[in-house]
């Protein structure tokens, strides 16, 4: 089998840092070369392509570049070694290759490794291989699996033939044994299986599974996956335009199906960032009833028009379509050619079945297309005719795993001989791919011929197409049997197949596979050597030398090319070189150059040719240098940034996907609006558009974010929490801490947390140990270790989880996404107390697998201007203070087990109380303002048009409330005593009821009688938050409730609104002053928003604040858009919004509910815009009435982003707050986003995991009449 | 007096090691900017913007003294394993250590003495000097040429990703124009489907 070298010592013996490339310069394996088995066996075979190989021998002190002939490998020793053979006949050792060449060798290092560990260990079972392959390449991203054996199945069975310790290995003989055939899977899917077949041990990989899983479920569900030229899938390229079709970009990719590809090498294809075929490039499309070019623009004289489904994307000429849809009523067919022509939409004969015109259902297996690929025929399952057959049921299977139907028709073929393949499960979405029977398969392509015409090279391809089957068709079907009865995989197969294509069918039947492929190389060097040539004139040129191109010619090509390799290799020769090269002319040139640098003026000297030669040469190199997976590594993104959805955006939203669903949707609605029943319409649009459609918007909102709000984030986004705050949180906290525990911060930002701790720690003589991560550099280094938290395992921490004391401030992230992953993983360290800011809907610790018991809860702690943004300023050069729309939660959690401890403490020290004082101040001076708030509520809802939708809302969460009063009152006799475990049972049990509630909100409406009388003794028990104060406000006036839920069902009336509005305008300013809750106003705020978007439409663009920088740190802000967006609310901003609080702020005199209505002003200003609008004559906000909420919601954001260029994510974090929220509450199936900006209040907490007491912050005050009992816990 | 020359020196040189050299700055970004940026990697002692006279570009770069040379090299550290963006500008801040010749304050070197003086034409030095100006002068060109390509690759980037944003943006409006007409709520309506706006 293999053997040592055998060659004298010329040249290097190893190389490392290597990689290959073919003349194409596309990197390829060397495994494409001839295996060399023994030192006897010379490879006498011929080689299909020129292979070279690149690398850095001497430690990396030299770079080679050497044509490449063969390969072997050594499996004898500690490791096995593999070497390639170069021209010069010397065998050179590969070390290590590339890292961004890894990928591309995989599975042959994969299965030489295995090889080696089969002979090694032939007792070894399939688990102790993987396992060392794991091991081996536990650098791979994607774990080695038998997918990587399968591509190598040949060599893997030749060796066992010759070595007969191979032969023992028993994993060897099961695998060849299994003929395992590779699944098909399209790209996208090999991601997300590989990913989650992952071993967690490394929380990158966890996260980015989540991502990734999370990607492919939305992929594409409703698009064809498969290439539009040989309808095989595999890694393809989407077209941008509104063909909406995929094609395989290069020959690699198209392999396997013979499929003509776009001819891109891999390079071009990673450089496009927009794809646009041809046709949709020249707005020149085939007609896909004759197959005929036509113009499509529609604005200049349309010749073929596409069809109006969604996802269909075929075109037709006006009378080709006609005569399709009426093939017998000529009358018709005229009528509809001219409507057609004039641009009115149709849906192709594609969207009914054949048999039985019916529309398709997904959703029913039986109703499910097929469709034919070739002509606009679509057969339900049920409807197919016989005639059009499947692969035979054991294929079935495997044609779902296998990579492609090109072999795998093959292999249908040489079974059953009498009639092709036709049919295919498993390549389109929920569909049967097929060939209907107008069309002639044809063999050897397993497809009926290939007509795709692009408009400028049709010429060609056509020829091209028809001259293939002609060629080599009679042989291919026995080759066929051959390779298939040797059990190769489908790649294989169809490399093979390739191989006979460009002529080598004699020696295909041969039956060996290293012969097959030797043949293969024969004729692969015809070639070649124009591509030699070719790659010598390229590479003399890219050289930079000036070389004249007869001087070139004069010299030997071969020793100039020599040469020139060494001078592409080598840049400290390059000058040497040159001149070698250089003719005298060339050096006359140099001189005058000189001598013309001697005539210096003052000015900057202009750069002769060659000097910019030489710069642009440089320039080019260091870029040829960078890879983007060594940017990548350099630079690390948090776990919790590792994946970024730009791919997804970029390639799988096609603007063509967009616009034909967009289309598609107004389409079908309009046909319903004209009477087409809703068949007619799904056949336009699938229902399945419509959630597509939803997705799609989150993707893109998610993935703009940074774009639309895009001032104001520096760095890297992060808020602190002030360091007053944190002070107080300190004095809370120090209690439960005892002598010897630990404090990790696991978010430590500036590292004051700690530090605090520590001081006051230290003054109540504990002494404990403390651990800060974060994986920015804080200010303070006071033990902080600069780490990725996601990284850090549990054993690495000195203590027990019994000593741990963790917190504080995780990122956020959307939907409180990062603030689970950050406490999960805190979660795993056990430790016995959790102290927490996180959103209200981030999930409660006492829904996680190990629960928590929550001792106290704070949702007033952090409201108003709690926070600040690090690195950032304002225009006074002042700190950037920040504040939260809905302020984040501050919650201190116990484990079970030192619960009991932990809420004695709290009660001896009256924490609770404590984290009221706040709120119960505020509480006075409710009694003047209540009136007010019924009056809110009440005015929103004629302005919101979704009475359904509002309905919903307004029903769901009085019933929140009676669950969550129903927990109180058992509660109820321990009063203050025990607010802890109140607390807790009245959130499980309004956990506990929430679903039921939900299901039944109607009849809890009806019932809400009942529930009003409920809360009135029972709110005295002391509700443990602040917020409560704003439930009870409203209770106060119930009539006006049913006035405004009934007043939602009819029309908004225009008299209500006004002088509503006037009122809240007015009154809320006293309120500002006086110190009432925060919550108030935001629920007239908020409605008085969703009025105001009722009016303008426009705002809903504006409402997408909430969302996250889930990739903030890929991106790449631009400003351009972000004016584009954003500019003309700016100056609203400073007008109104940016005033607006600021004189709030100035008004208020009581620190607390200053800070709190600081916040509050955003949506208060916004308010005020509205009630301009309204009322022209309101004061200055009269010019603004035009304006849409969103728009002057963002307007009061970009006011401060503005002023503070360093802006951060988590300012949008504050109104994201409102506006994620709002999200969440959409998750409430008819809950529409529109509806959600009713929400856009910050007190009120709808969120809907939570069901917490914040909860029904929104809801109650309209529902329950509460007769002011607030002084039951005033005087507590 | 040589020795406080000395002295003077060496704590130059100290603060030369704890001071970093921010480039490719907006030129949005001013030195309170600047300094509260890093500041919250490490107190910033000082940060002064290095004015520019070879090249009229728009592009920055500014010299952060920070309190020592450890912090400084965390935050080259930081900045160079995250793209940091100062003033939300398009451009991530590059940073390395400082060196001498950055400083335009620098005291003279001790020992050192320059000397100015006319060269006669016929001096055989005078050669030398115009040779060694001229070579200046074509470093200056060259690097203005890379510049120049640097920038314009910078802009191509630029350009092309404008379009796809510009794209996935009109992408966007397009979806959130038939959400918000409503569109695709009636027609759900009519097929009697459910659809939610949260994933």
């Amino acid at each position: 089998m293999a053997s040592s070298d055998d060659e004298a010592d010329v040249g290097p013996q190893s190389v490392s840092n290597y990689y290959f490339v073919d003349d194409e310069d596309a990197p390829t394996s060397f495994s494409v070369l001839p295996l060399q088995w023994s030192k006897s066996e010379s490879v006498n075979e011929k080689k299909k392509q020129q292979m070279f190989l690149h690398g850095s021998v001497d430690n990396g002190l030299q770079t080679i570049h050497k044509e490449v002939t063969a390969w072997k490998f050594d499996l004898l020793n500690e490791i096995p070694d593999i070497s390639v053979l170069t021209k010069e006949n010397n065998w050179i050792k590969l070390e290590k290759p590339r890292k961004s060449f890894e990928e591309i060798i995989r599975t042959v290092l994969i299965t030489v490794h295995c090889l080696h560990f089969a002979r090694r260990n032939p007792e070894a079972s399939g688990k102790s291989v993987w396992d060392h392959l794991c091991k081996v390449f536990s650098l791979y991203d994607v774990r080695p699996s038998l997918n990587d054996l399968v591509d190598h199945m040949a060599l893997i069975s030749e060796a066992v033939r010759r070595d007969d310790w191979l032969a023992k290995s028993k994993f060897l003989l099961a695998f060849l044994e299994e003929k395992p055939r590779k699944r098909k899977l399209s790209d996208e899917d090999v991601k997300a299986t590989t990913v989650s077949a992952f071993i967690v041990d490394n929380v990158d990989d966890d996260i980015l599974e989540d991502a990734v899983e999370d990607e492919s479920d939305e992929v594409d569900e409703l698009f064809d996956s498969v290439c539009a030229i040989c309808d095989n899938g595999g890694a393809l390229l989407c077209c941008e335009g509104s063909c909406m079709r995929s094609f395989h970009p290069t020959r690699l990719d198209g392999e396997e199906s013979n499929c003509d590809t776009l001819g891109f090498t891999r390079r071009e294809v990673d450089a496009i960032e927009r794809f646009l075929c041809k046709n949709c490039e020249y707005n020149q499309h085939q007609c896909f009833a004759c197959g005929e070019l036509g113009y499509s623009n529609k604005s200049s004289g349309a010749e073929v028009f596409r069809c109006a489904n969604a996802t269909c994307g075929h075109f037709y000429h006006s009378h080709c379509i006609a005569k399709l849809l009426h093939q017998e009523d000529e009358v018709a067919v005229g009528e509809l050619e001219k409507k057609v022509a004039t641009g009115e939409s149709f849906t192709c004969p594609i969207h009914k079945c054949y048999i039985c015109k019916k529309g398709e259902n997904k959703k029913i297996k039986e109703l499910q297309f097929a469709v034919c690929r070739r002509c606009p025929t679509s057969y339900h399952r049920k409807c197919l005719p016989k005639e059009i057959v499947f692969e035979k049921k054991e294929e079935e299977e495997e044609e779902e795993e296998e990579e492609g139907k090109g072999g795998g028709g093959g292999g249908e073929e040489e079974e059953e001989e009498t009639a092709a393949a036709r049919a295919w499960e498993g390549l389109l979405p929920n569909r049967v791919l097929i060939y209907c029977l107008k069309h002639e398969i044809i063999d050897d392509l397993g497809t009926p011929s290939r007509d795709i015409r692009f408009p400028n090279v049709e010429e060609k391809k056509k020829k091209r197409i028809l001259e293939l089957p002609g060629s080599s068709g009679k042989l291919l079907p026995k080759k066929r049997r051959l390779t298939s009865e040797d059990s190769f995989s489908a790649k294989t197969v169809a490399k093979e197949l390739n191989g006979s294509y460009s002529g080598v069918t004699k020696i295909a039947s041969i039956k060996r596979s290293e012969k097959i492929s030797s043949g293969s190389d024969l004729l692969r060097k015809v070639k070649t050597n124009d591509a030699f040539r070719k790659s010598l004139k390229e590479n003399t040129k890219s050289c930079s030398t000036d070389v004249d191109r007869s001087a070139t010619t004069t010299i030997n090509k071969t020793s100039l090319g020599d040469r020139l390799y060494r001078v592409m290799t080598k840049r400290s020769e390059q000058v040497k070189l040159q001149k070698q090269v250089l003719h005298s002319s060339e050096l006359n040139k140099t001189m005058t150059v000189k001598t013309s640098a001697r005539k210096l003026s003052n000015e900057l000297p202009s750069l002769d040719a060659e000097t910019e030669k030489r710069i642009l040469a440089l320039i080019k190199e260091a870029a040829s240098s960078i890879t983007m997976d060594d940017v990548k590594k350099k630079h690390k993104v948090p776990s919790t940034h590792a994946y970024s959805s730009k791919t997804v955006v970029d390639k799988t939203i096609t603007t063509g996907k967009v616009e034909g669903a967009v289309e598609a949707v107004r389409t079908a609605l309009r046909k319903l609006e004209d009477g087409c029943s809703t068949e007619d319409a799904k056949a336009v649009c699938e229902p399945e558009v419509l959630n597509q459609v939803f997705k799609w918007k989150n993707k893109l909102r998610v993935y703009l974010a940074p774009f639309l709000y895009g001032m104001r984030y520096t760095s890297f986004g992060r808020h602190f929490t002030k360091v007053e705050k944190l002070k107080e949180i300190v004095n809370v906290l120090h209690w439960y801490v005892q002598d010897g525990d630990m404090v990790v911060d696991f978010c430590c930002g500036a590292n004051d947390f700690s530090c605090l701790m520590k001081k006051k720690l230290e003054e109540t003589g504990k002494k404990c140990s403390y651990k800060n991560y974060d994986v920015f550099q804080p200010k303070n280094d006071f033990n902080f270790e600069k780490r990725d938290w996601m990284t850090v395992q549990p054993d690495e921490l000195p203590k027990r989880g019994s000593q741990l004391i963790m917190g504080l401030n995780p990122p956020f992230g959307v939907k409180a996404a990062l603030a689970n992953k950050f406490i999960d993983k805190a979660l795993e360290f056990k430790p016995k107390l959790l102290i927490l800011i996180v959103p209200p809907e981030t999930e409660r610790l006492d829904k996680k697998r190990t629960p928590y018991d929550l001792v106290w809860e704070d949702d007033q702690f952090l409201s108003g201007k709690s926070f600040y943004l690090p690195g950032s300023v304002d225009e006074n050069d002042k700190q950037m203070e920040q504040w939260n729309v809905t302020a984040p939660l501050l919650y201190l959690w116990s484990r079970p087990d030192w619960s009991v401890k932990h809420k004695a403490i709290a009660q001896k020290h009256d924490h609770l109380f404590m984290r009221r004082g706040g709120s119960n101040l505020e509480k006075s001076c409710h009694d003047s303002k209540s009136p007010d708030h019924p009056v809110e509520v009440h005015c929103c809802n004629p302005g919101t048009s979704e009475v359904t939708d509002d309905l919903y809302m307004e029903s769901k969460e009085p019933n929140h409330e009676i669950a969550l009063i129903g927990g109180r009152k058992e509660c109820s006799p321990h009063e203050n005593g025990d607010k802890e475990s109140q607390d807790s049972h009245g959130l499980e049990r309004n956990r506990s009821e929430e679903t039921s509630r939900k299901t039944k909100h109607i009849e809890d409406k009806i019932g809400r009688g009942t529930g009003e009388k409920l809360p009135k003794n029972k709110w005295k028990g002391g509700k443990p938050s602040g917020s409560d104060t704003n439930k009870e406000v409203p209770h106060r006036s119930p009539t006006n409730v049913v006035d405004g839920r009934t007043s939602q069902e009819g029309p908004p009336s225009r008299s209500l609104e006004t002088p509503m509005h006037t009122k809240v305008g007015e009154n809320s300013l006293p309120n500002l002053e006086s110190g009432m809750p925060s919550s108030h106003l935001p629920y007239g705020t908020a409605y008085g928003g969703s009025m105001s978007y009722v009016h303008e439409d426009v705002g809903s663009k504006y409402s997408m604040n909430g969302m996250e920088y889930s990739h903030g740190i890929h991106g790449f802000p631009h400003a351009n858009l972000e004016e584009q967006s954003t500019g003309n609310m700016r100056e609203i901003a400073e007008d109104i919004g940016y005033r607006s609080y600021v004189t709030g702020l100035e008004r208020g005199s009581d620190m607390r509910s200053q800070v709190r209505f600081y916040g509050q002003d955003v949506d208060y200003s916004v308010q005020r815009n509205y009630l301009g609008g309204l009322e022209p004559g309101y004061g200055q906000m009269g010019p603004l009435s035009s304006i849409p909420y969103g728009h002057v919601g963002a307007a009061v954001e970009s006011s401060y982003r503005m002023n503070m260029p360093a802006m951060q994510r988590y300012a949008p974090r504050l109104d994201e707050l409102n506006h994620t929220r709002m999200n969440n509450f959409g998750s409430d199936p008819s809950m529409l986003n529109r509806n959600n900006i009713i929400y856009d209040s910050r007190a009120p907490r709808p969120g809907p995991p939570g069901g917490h007491v914040d909860s029904m912050g929104f809801a109650p005050g309209p529902q329950y009449p509460y007769p002011h009992s607030s002084a039951g816990w005033l005087n507590e | 007096m040589e020795s406080t020359a000395e002295a003077k020196y060496a704590a130059f040189e100290e603060k030369v090691k704890r001071t970093i050299f921010v480039d490719n700055l907006s030129p949005q970004v001013t030195e309170t900017v600047l300094a509260k940026a890093l500041n919250q990697f490490g107190t910033v002692v000082s940060a002064s913007l290095i004015p520019n006279y070879l090249e009229t570009g728009n592009i920055l770069c500014a010299l952060v003294e920070m309190e020592d040379s450890e912090k400084a090299n965390k935050v080259i550290s930081s900045i160079t394993e995250f793209p940091f963006l100062i003033a939300g500008m398009p451009r991530p801040v590059r940073a390395r250590f400082a060196e001498v010749e950055m400083f335009d304050d620098r005291p003279v070197k001790p020992g050192r003495r320059v000397r100015c003086s006319w060269l006669d034409p016929s001096d055989p030095d005078f050669e030398v000097a115009k040779k060694l100006k001229r070579l200046t002068r074509k470093h200056a060109a060259e690097a203005s040429f890379l510049l120049k390509q640097q920038l314009d690759r910078e802009e191509k980037l630029h350009k092309q990703q404008v379009e796809n944003l510009k794209a996935n943006f009109k992408k966007y409006e397009m979806i959130v124009g038939v959400l918000s007409d409503k569109t695709v709520q009636s027609l759900a309506g009519h097929y009697g489907m459910r659809v939610s706006d949260d994933l």
